[in-house]
């Protein structure tokens, strides 16, 4: 009797902590990933062949948040070395969309209007979802 | 005996003829410092009422309320963006008004306030319904479906909420000085939607990117203005923009302002204002690619009624004789009208519109209009309202604040009363309208503080729940300090304050309720009365303790140059 107790006592201690230790990976699974940024692209909305690749100028506003899970990427005329991709367009003519990885998971941002006063704020905080 | 009686006697007079001398000095000096100060006469001075004080209290009460916590805010006036941006603006614009024109020499109640209304501007309460705004769509004939829209509350058009951020902001900035609102960020927004939207996403503002981007708008419109809703430019919109220029060019030396008569001529060029009939038209539609394009006004109607005191109040403060005569109209008869319509209880009869499902717009237009003339110095129609108001509006006091609480009964009686209220107007127009005197805007924006009112001396540190602040000028020509407390909500003994930035090598009499309390400067640091004592401390500021069961009216008056030098 006294050994299926003690049988009984490790079964439930087990389970328990078991179960804990199961949450916490999955948390830390879903949390502490370093943003990846997997594409950049500003668009003209009106004309498809003018489009420019962002990568290069979004990686750099990247590396100024060191490796954080949360990182504020400004959405302006930065992303285009400072030139407008469609001349006349106004600020509802162009858009950004960036793509990152946190870890496993894919997230967008954007697209959004390029603003000189926005930053999308990519996160891989884990309080994404 | 006799001698040694004589000897007494001769000694007892002379201390009596010394007492004598001395109490002559002490009593002559007393009454030539007292008589500087007493030559201040403290009725000379703006004071505020009770009434006055409760309005203001209610206004600063409600600037302080949790973020998120519109309690009391709330209006049936259902625009897309909703309207609570406009009452929590003019709620600052008031309080404004009143730091200019009654208590200059006290700050810290009114900045803070202002400060927390602007920061409500930026709650996404507020501007988050622009996403819905900026699609746009059929209604008014603009376009056949609706686009996607933008989230970004300053970028493009909403006037309606970044006019308000440059007023206010500039107002601010004009009162106190500094900076605050000058940097990257000082206004921001920021998105956290879940639902709607292309995740997260925030917004940076200065005031300057502000004034330049409503500048550029205006410009970009062949000088019509900034849009509302996309493709819509309301003349009474522009107003807050308009006189926030004017503002922002007293604190950073632009020109913005240049563009104020262009827009008006623009204006009348096209026929959007009849300046002979004292007619507009409250609209401009454009076209939704160019606001320079197809613009199409909606018929003229009066200056002064329906909304007409939006901008008429403001306007006044740039263009004084045409807002004064556009409020009264040709012969007086839209002045007579107006007044006729919001007097007979009309006003809540007329159909519903602009988004109204329960006449609260109606209640809103009756309060423009009192602000209207209120700021046109029209006082007898200022009283007729507002004993309307008294009559109709069951205005509540409730600690220490005042105001005409939300009533969303609009009937009318047989003899023309309603007792409909909307909270912009029982909040914050009627309060706007018993605190100006006439004009108040107009010197508002007119008669601007620089540095030579920044290095005034004022007081702070009050205990704003034991204390009302009455009174609180420093008249420069007399170089005295005038303050009125008065017993606040809380009941208290005694109270303290901080007397900032009186002139250290200087000696100033100090008179409370017409008696000398005594002489205060930097050396002999003042008293330790228990009741009025007064501390010349080594930061150069005065701590002053006094009773509170009852008004005490205060001057600090600066004694003339060669008495402050006996002094020391």
């Amino acid at each position: 009797m006294r050994q299926l107790g003690i049988h009984t006592l490790v079964f439930i201690l087990t389970a328990v902590l078991g179960e804990r230790v199961l949450f916490a990976q999955e948390v830390s699974a879903g949390s502490g990933e370093v943003i990846e940024i997997t594409s950049c692209v500003v668009y003209s909305v009106k004309h498809a062949d003018k489009a420019y690749d962002c990568m290069t100028e979004a990686k750099k506003a990247l590396e100024s948040c060191a490796q954080k899970q949360v990182c504020e990427i400004p959405i302006g005329f930065n992303l285009t070395a400072g030139k407008d991709l469609d001349v006349g367009s106004g600020f509802l003519g162009k858009q950004v969309k960036i793509t990152y990885r946190c870890g496993g998971y894919q997230q967008q941002g954007g697209p959004y209007q390029q603003d000189d006063h926005a930053s999308l704020v990519l996160d891989c905080s884990g309080m994404w979802w | 005996m006799v001698i040694e009686g004589m000897q007494f006697m001769n000694t007892m007079k002379g201390a009596l003829f010394c007492a004598f001398v001395l109490a002559s000095w002490v009593v002559s000096g007393e009454s030539w410092s007292s008589t500087s100060a007493q030559a201040v006469n403290p009725h000379d001075y703006p004071k505020l009422t009770a009434m006055e004080l409760g309005h203001i209290r209610h206004m600063v009460k409600m600037a302080h309320q949790l973020p998120g916590d519109w309690t009391g805010f709330n209006s049936q006036w259902l625009l897309t963006e909703r309207t609570l941006q406009f009452q929590i603006a003019f709620a600052g614009m008031t309080l404004a008004l009143v730091q200019h024109e009654y208590t200059p020499a006290y700050r810290e109640l009114y900045r803070d306030a202002i400060e927390a209304y602007i920061e409500k501007l930026q709650h996404p309460d507020i501007w988050e319904r622009w996403m819905f705004s900026s699609r746009s769509g059929t209604r008014g004939g603009i376009l056949s479906d609706m686009q996607p829209g933008w989230a970004d509350p300053v970028a493009k058009d909403n006037i309606m909420l970044k006019a308000y951020l440059l007023q206010v902001g500039a107002a601010h900035e004009m009162l106190y000085g500094g900076n605050k609102y000058d940097g990257p960020g000082a206004f921001t927004f920021f998105y956290r939607g879940q639902g709607m939207g292309n995740g997260l996403i925030k917004f940076r503002y200065s005031l300057g990117d502000i004034a330049k981007i409503i500048h550029q708008e205006v410009v970009d419109s062949d000088y019509v203005g900034s849009a509302c809703e996309p493709a819509r430019i309301f003349w009474a919109c522009q107003a807050p923009s308009s006189v926030g220029f004017m503002h922002y060019d007293q604190v950073h030396g632009t020109h913005y302002a240049d563009v104020l008569p262009k827009m008006k001529n623009a204006w009348i060029k096209k026929g959007f204002i009849d300046p002979k009939a004292y007619r507009y038209s409250e609209v401009v539609f454009t076209s939704w690619e160019d606001r320079a394009a197809q613009q199409k006004p909606v018929p003229l109607s009066p200056m002064d009624r329906d909304i007409g005191g939006w901008s008429g109040t403001y306007n006044h403060a740039w263009d004084k004789e045409f807002v004064e005569a556009a409020y009264f109209g040709e012969g007086h008869r839209d002045r007579e009208d107006a007044l006729n319509f919001f007097l007979t209880g009309e006003y809540a009869k007329a159909p519903n519109a602009y988004d109204d499902p329960i006449h609260a717009y109606a209640s809103v237009a009756w309060g423009l209009f009192l602000a209207y003339a209120a700021e046109v110095g029209d006082k007898e129609a200022v009283d007729k309202m507002l004993a309307y108001a008294q009559r109709n509006f069951n205005p509540v006091w409730k600690d220490g604040e005042y105001y005409y609480p939300r009533n969303d009964d609009y009937s009318v009686d047989a003899k023309g009363n309603s007792q409909g209220v909307d909270p912009w107007t029982g909040n914050v127009l009627i309060p706007m309208a018993r605190l100006n005197q006439g004009g108040g805007f107009y010197r508002l924006y007119n008669e601007p503080w620089g540095e030579e009112q920044y290095r005034q001396p004022y007081i702070s540190n009050v205990d704003a729940l034991h204390t009302n602040v009455s009174q609180a000028f420093y008249d420069k020509s007399k170089d005295a300090l005038i303050l009125t407390l008065e017993p606040g909500p809380i009941t208290a003994q005694q109270v303290q304050f901080t007397v900032r930035q009186l002139d250290p090598t200087k000696t100033y009499t100090v008179v409370r309720n017409s008696k000398v309390l005594g002489q205060l400067n930097r050396k002999t640091a003042g008293n330790d009365s228990a009741d009025g004592a007064m501390t010349w401390r080594d930061d150069g500021t005065a701590l002053i303790t006094t009773g509170i069961v009852k008004p005490q009216t205060f001057i600090f008056s600066a004694n003339p140059a060669a008495s402050s030098a006996q002094s020391r």
